[in-house]
């Protein structure tokens, strides 16, 4: 799952991003109309300034043994920036518990009326303003009057009051909003790309040789169905090329059996010897291509029916009497060491040409007047050794693969043997091993012990 | 000795049986299985040639037909179907051998003389390799047209790998055939003939080899000059 992590460029941090900026602009847009509210509704900012002020100075009244009291250690904020501040408190019976701010404006202050809750009054001057007013407030139950002056110029003063309006109307809601919104996208995204992460992860061990290999298709969400559903869809029409130009090499060296059979014939009749040996060698180059071109095919198509047995010791001897007199020819010979009967569940025409493959290959290797040494053992494997220089370390695994060939001067293979065998060995859940025998020369075994019959 | 050549292919019909008849052979060439069906109605046959792929159907068709109606013509499959078990599933069917093109003429040779050999056909009574021949009614062997001298049990082991020639005849069908009714042959007793026989063809001068194919069998193969 860490393939949707926090990455830099993941969905995760794509989200987020997009939604801060979302965020964002949402804020100042709020902002914009919040501070638009204000700026033209003045009287309102005006109340709000008082009211927020008188709040702040009742922090500092306290009622103690019946009494109320000014709690001189509390610092009264002035909230109103560049502007002067005078006001008084008086309780419910009109008496002065406190008044404060400088003499020249305590005289405006207004006197408290009891059955006023608030009142608010502006006055405007060619040098600034002047707020007058009077807040009821309620402190420890009781009530209590707070008369308000400020003098100030412009807009500054009210300054804190839209902070603070910002916070309450924009902020306050937004974080909380947001970040919720974020926990619960990247909650909700991770869930609904499990499948794609699936997806992911079953493509990413797609094998080449699986052509036929489909990804799962999740029920929902619909996107990522579709795009699962998408990417089959091409991987089917990788399959059906792959399988078109399968079809098309096989066919074509299909059809080329019936002329090379021609040409054999009319070679066969040449009068003139060393042409016709030469002729016969370069005819024998090309169907052994032809053969190996469509046995490759048949091995990329092989299925085993379980019931399908084959006798190793007899699929053995069979390739080998079948090479034997080609053997002979070139002055090699090929050693069968087996006994009794070792029974696997396979495809004994199959199992015979891998075998076939890793024979003539080690023909191929062994110098003239040696043997290929070829055993099969009870437990399921066969091993063909040659007298040869031997595969280099480094080439061993490469060596399997299609159309590789050691020494291309040497061998007149399409270096398709190895890799026929090996297909043919993994069909059968079997594998090839490529190594040396102890005095020199290539050892392959064919590990068919998997499918050894219990 | 008469064969019905069944292939569509015009060439190569033409060089098959130009090969059969310059080896004796009489060959009807059919180009369809509706002309090979007419054919085996009138004329009886030592030997049916048969391509699998053909214009008017599959030569699996006519194999059924044949060994359906209890004909003992053997059939030689010659194809270019090598299928994993398209070898099986012919040969299942009723054919008596299965060759796949391209093939050398010597080998299309062989594959019908160990066809017209068997039990069953009328049997060629004598047979060649290289430069030696032997004669199965009157057991006489020659070489380049000489007679020699081969005792009867290397004699036989003789016909048998000519029968097979260039092919490896595994041990145990030997001993099988050859000493079926003796009761106290050695394990050895085979190694023996073969040894006596390999130096009496040597000696005789013979263009083949007597090969031991370890494991497996012996082997009857023309040298390189015999060829």
């Amino acid at each position: 799952m860490n393939k949707f992590s926090f990455q830099k460029d993941g969905l995760f941090s794509q989200i987020f991003r997009r939604l801060l900026v979302a965020v964002i602009l949402f804020t100042l847009v709020e902002v914009v109309f919040v501070l638009g509210m204000y700026i033209n509704n003045v009287a309102d900012l005006d109340q709000r300034l008082l009211s927020r002020q008188a709040q702040e100075i009742s922090h500092a009244i306290r009622y103690q043994q019946s009494q109320l009291i000014y709690d001189k250690s509390k610092i009264i904020r002035e909230h109103a920036h560049n502007a002067k501040l005078a006001f008084a408190v008086y309780d419910k019976n009109g008496q002065e518990i406190l008044i404060n701010g400088p003499y020249d404006m305590r005289p405006t202050l207004m006197p408290p009326i009891t059955s006023v809750s608030q009142e608010t009054r502006r006055d405007d001057f060619s040098t600034g303003f002047r707020l007058r007013g009077v807040r009821k407030l309620d402190v420890d139950g009781q009530s209590i009057w707070v008369s308000l002056v400020i003098e100030g110029e412009g807009f500054k003063p009210f300054f804190p009051v839209l902070l603070n309006e910002v916070i309450d109307h924009v902020a306050i809601p937004l974080i909380p909003l947001s970040s919720l919104l974020l926990f619960f996208n990247i909650v909700a995204v991770r869930r609904t790309l499990r499948p794609l992460a699936n997806a992911l992860e079953q493509i990413n061990s797609i094998n080449p040789k699986e052509i036929d290999y489909r990804l799962e298709v999740p029920a929902s969400p619909t996107e990522v169905k579709d795009l699962v559903t998408a990417m089959n869809g091409a991987l089917g029409r990788i399959e059906s090329a792959i399988r078109s130009l399968r079809e098309f090499t096989a066919d074509t060296a299909h059809e080329l059996r019936t002329p090379l059979a021609i040409m054999t014939m009319e070679v066969d009749k040449l009068p003139d010897e060393i042409s016709r040996v030469k002729l016969k060698k370069d005819l024998d180059g090309m169907t052994r291509l032809v053969t190996q071109m469509l046995d490759m095919a048949y091995a990329d198509a092989l299925i085993i029916p379980d019931s399908s047995q084959a006798n190793l010791v007899e699929v053995a001897s069979g390739v080998i009497s079948q090479i034997t007199p080609l053997a002979i020819k070139s002055n090699k010979g090929i050693i069968l060491q087996a006994e009794g009967v070792v029974e696997i569940n396979g495809h004994a025409e199959a199992l015979g040409r891998a075998l076939r493959n890793i024979i003539e290959n080690a023909l191929a290797h062994t110098p003239e007047n040696s043997n290929v040494e070829v055993s099969v053992l009870s437990s399921g494997v066969i091993s063909v050794r040659d007298f040869g220089a031997g595969i280099p370390v480094d080439k061993r695994e490469e060596s399997l693969n299609r159309f590789w060939r050691g020494d291309r001067k040497k061998t007149n293979g399409a270096g398709l043997g190895l890799a026929i065998a090996r297909r043919i060995a993994e069909s059968h859940g079997g594998k090839i091993v490529l190594g040396e025998s102890p005095d020199g020369g290539a050892l392959v075994t064919l590990d068919l012990s998997n499918g050894i019959s219990t | 000795m008469r064969i019905l050549l069944i292939e569509d292919n015009e060439r190569l019909s033409e060089l098959v049986a130009q090969a059969l008849t310059v080896d004796g052979f009489a060959v009807d060439s059919a180009f369809s299985l509706s002309e090979a069906r007419d054919f085996l109605k009138v004329v009886s046959y030592d030997l049916i040639l048969l391509d699998l792929s053909l214009p008017d159907g599959d030569g699996f068709s006519l194999i059924k037909d044949i060994s359906d109606k209890k004909i003992q013509t053997p059939i030689l499959v010659v194809t270019a179907r090598a299928g994993l078990d398209d070898r099986i599933t012919g040969l299942n069917l009723g054919a008596d051998d299965y060759l796949v093109k391209p093939f050398a003429t010597e080998e299309l040779i062989a594959r019908c003389r160990a066809l017209l050999r068997r039990p069953g056909s009328v049997l060629g009574t004598v047979l060649f390799a290289g430069n030696l021949s032997f004669n199965s009614s009157s057991r006489e062997v020659a070489v380049d047209g000489r007679k020699c001298n081969v005792s009867p049990r290397e004699m036989a082991l003789l016909e048998h790998l000519m029968r097979h020639i260039g092919q490896v005849v595994s041990r145990e069908h030997l001993e099988n055939s050859l000493y079926a009714m003796d009761k106290d042959v050695t394990s050895n007793a085979i190694e023996a003939s073969v040894s006596r026989l390999r130096r009496a063809l040597k000696k005789e001068g013979a263009n083949l080899v007597l090969h031991t194919s370890h494991g497996i069998g012996y082997a009857l193969i023309p040298t390189k000059d015999a060829m």
